[in-house]
């Protein structure tokens, strides 16, 4: 373990902590989490570091002390944990920076404590070894409390402002559809619809109107089961369709009908 | 000595026959189309849970597992792997939406684009109290059944997973928004408990997201007709006598007649077994009944 105390708002631990070393960090905590789909195993303390990256510092349950791993932490309080591990992983071409608790460590609220000179002379000398690596005195570490530096949490207003920040204005209003989605920004361009007619062959008559609707539903399906890419085909009413495309009507076989058309193309909107 | 833990009803007089295995680590247990089933990682076919009901079971649940998200490898002392615990689903930006999403400067860009930039419901379910939740609207039916609630009713209707983040966590001062997975003992008359809650969760909406809640304006009756019954196979099961029983743990064997299904919770009449808590271990399970897997939909 070094003796050095690693202000963590102030660091960068990619460049500014060793691999394997162990360290006392101090920590303000935004947030703490426990990921029930992850098992009941981890527990992550929320930071963000010097360069404005959110970070985690890691407790699983099975390598670190149950009262460390039971900490009541509140957000915004500031803590110092001892003997953290820090460690990198490369995986899928991504570097993996991880600060996890250890067996040893002991959690205590606010910065160290001035308990001895060594500690102090310790500290001072590695600030002074590496001045702009986050590594921080004591004084930082009372600086760090004073309101001014202290970093609020977004707003209420301010994560709504964020969530609808690609939301065009238009569809913040709602389509009253239930379950669709919200209205579009503008209208559709327009379409060329070939129309279609179902012409009875073989003698067959369908005996109304529903038997006709079914009829031609039945002839959709199968007009979509005759073609490798199906087409767009809708119902208009019955024996009538509507397509996006041409069909070949000499390639389509529908029981009891033919298709006729199209007629001219149409545009629609 | 087997080595594992077993429990009393283990030691009946017959030996036990169980014509069918199969061991794996475990995924999850899986309510797609309605049907339960319980899907192991490397297995092409997941087990057909309702092929289990009224079956003799026995579970062994191993000490050795993998990583619970993808079925790779993964540390001893770590539930998932490198890779994942710094992914979406597994990020925080996934749990706390509300507050940990970063939409506009999201650093899953891809993630985003697949499973977030879609419009997502905020629903209540009924479980033993009254939760609420959120889901991508097309998928609502089949988290509602992996949650094992009883009823569910939508309640918001929003553009992206951020927005009902921060609807889900302006509710969730007035009802919790996380479960106990385990087997419960249902609230009495969960549709008119969830009716209540219904219609005055519109006072939690945020102002300047009042647009999404879905029920302004309709009376009782109407948003009662909005209430679902979530699928389940619990009929047969008394919950207070299930509720009671012992839930496997690591490193537990046990045998007993399946009774039903609820959640990711498999009841038998001595034990459950709850298939979240035990993604990505090695579980051996072995049955009376066939392996049989979930037919196709004729639909799809």
């Amino acid at each position: 373990m070094t003796d050095d105390i690693i202000l963590l708002e102030e660091a960068d631990v990619r460049n500014d902590l060793e691999e394997y070393q162990t360290y006392t960090v101090v920590v303000t905590v935004k947030n703490t989490y426990s990921n029930p789909d992850q098992g009941s195993g981890n527990r992550k303390l929320q930071y963000i570091d010097d360069t404005g990256t959110t970070r985690y510092l890691t407790l699983w349950a099975n390598s670190t002390p149950e009262a460390v791993y039971d900490f009541d932490f509140e957000q915004d309080a500031t803590y110092t944990l001892t003997e953290v591990q820090f460690t990198t992983n490369e995986s899928s071409r991504r570097v993996f920076y991880n600060l996890n608790a250890t067996e040893e460590t002991e959690v205590s609220h606010g910065p160290p404590e001035d308990d001895s000179a060594t500690n102090r002379q310790a500290i001072t000398s590695a600030s002074e070894d590496l001045p702009s690596t986050g590594v921080a005195t004591k004084d930082a570490v009372a600086e760090e409390q004073a309101p001014t530096h202290t970093r609020e949490s977004p707003s209420l207003d301010e994560h709504i402002d964020d969530a609808l920040s690609e939301v065009p204005d238009p569809a913040t209003t709602q389509t009253r559809h239930a379950l669709t989605a919200f209205a579009s920004t503008g209208r559709a361009g327009s379409l060329t619809v070939h129309e279609y007619e179902l012409v009875a062959v073989n003698g067959y008559l369908p005996d109304d109107d529903e038997a006709a609707l079914r009829d031609t539903y039945k002839a959709r399906r199968q007009i979509a089961r005759q073609h490798g890419d199906r087409p767009v085909v809708a119902v208009v009413e019955p024996l009538t369709l509507v397509a996006l495309e041409k069909i070949d009507e000499s390639a389509i076989d529908i029981d009891d009908f033919r298709l006729e058309g199209p007629q001219d193309a149409l545009p629609r909107l | 000595m087997s080595g594992y833990q077993v429990g009393l009803n283990s030691f009946g007089s017959k030996p036990a026959d169980f014509p069918h295995q199969r061991e794996g680590h475990l995924d999850h247990l899986t309510w797609y189309n309605s049907r339960p089933a319980l899907q192991f990682f490397g297995f092409d076919d997941p087990v057909n849970c309702d092929a289990l009901i009224g079956d003799e079971i026995r579970i062994t649940v191993h000490d050795d597992h993998v990583c619970s998200s993808c079925g790779g490898d993964v540390d001893p002392d770590r539930d998932v792997c490198w890779d994942c615990a710094d992914s979406p689903l597994m990020t925080p930006c996934i749990w706390n939406p509300g507050t940990e999403c970063s939409w506009s400067d999201c650093p899953y860009p891809e993630y985003k684009r697949d499973a977030c930039a879609h419009t997502f419901v905020v629903y209540l379910v009924a479980k033993d109290s009254v939760k609420v939740g959120i889901t991508r609207a097309d998928r609502r039916q089949a988290r509602w059944a992996e949650q094992g609630a009883t009823h569910a009713a939508i309640i918001g209707e929003c553009h992206n997973r951020k927005v009902a983040g921060i609807v889900e966590m302006c509710l969730a001062e007035e009802y919790p928004s996380k479960a106990d997975s385990s087997w419960y003992i249902p609230v009495d008359d969960p549709v008119e408990t969830l009716v209540e809650a219904a219609a005055e969760a519109g006072e939690c909406f945020p102002d300047r997201l009042a647009g999404c809640y879905t029920l302004d304006g309709l009376s009782t009756a109407e948003i009662r007709e909005r209430v679902v019954s979530v699928p389940d196979r619990s009929t047969r099961v008394n919950d207070e006598i299930v509720a009671g029983t012992s839930e496997l743990s690591r490193g537990d064997r046990q045998r007993g007649h399946v009774v039903g299904v609820r959640g990711s919770v498999i009841a038998t009449e001595s034990f459950t077994f709850n298939a979240k808590l035990h993604a990505g271990t090695r579980v051996t399970l072995e049955t009376t009944g066939d392996l049989a897997v979930p037919e196709e939909d004729s639909n799809t």
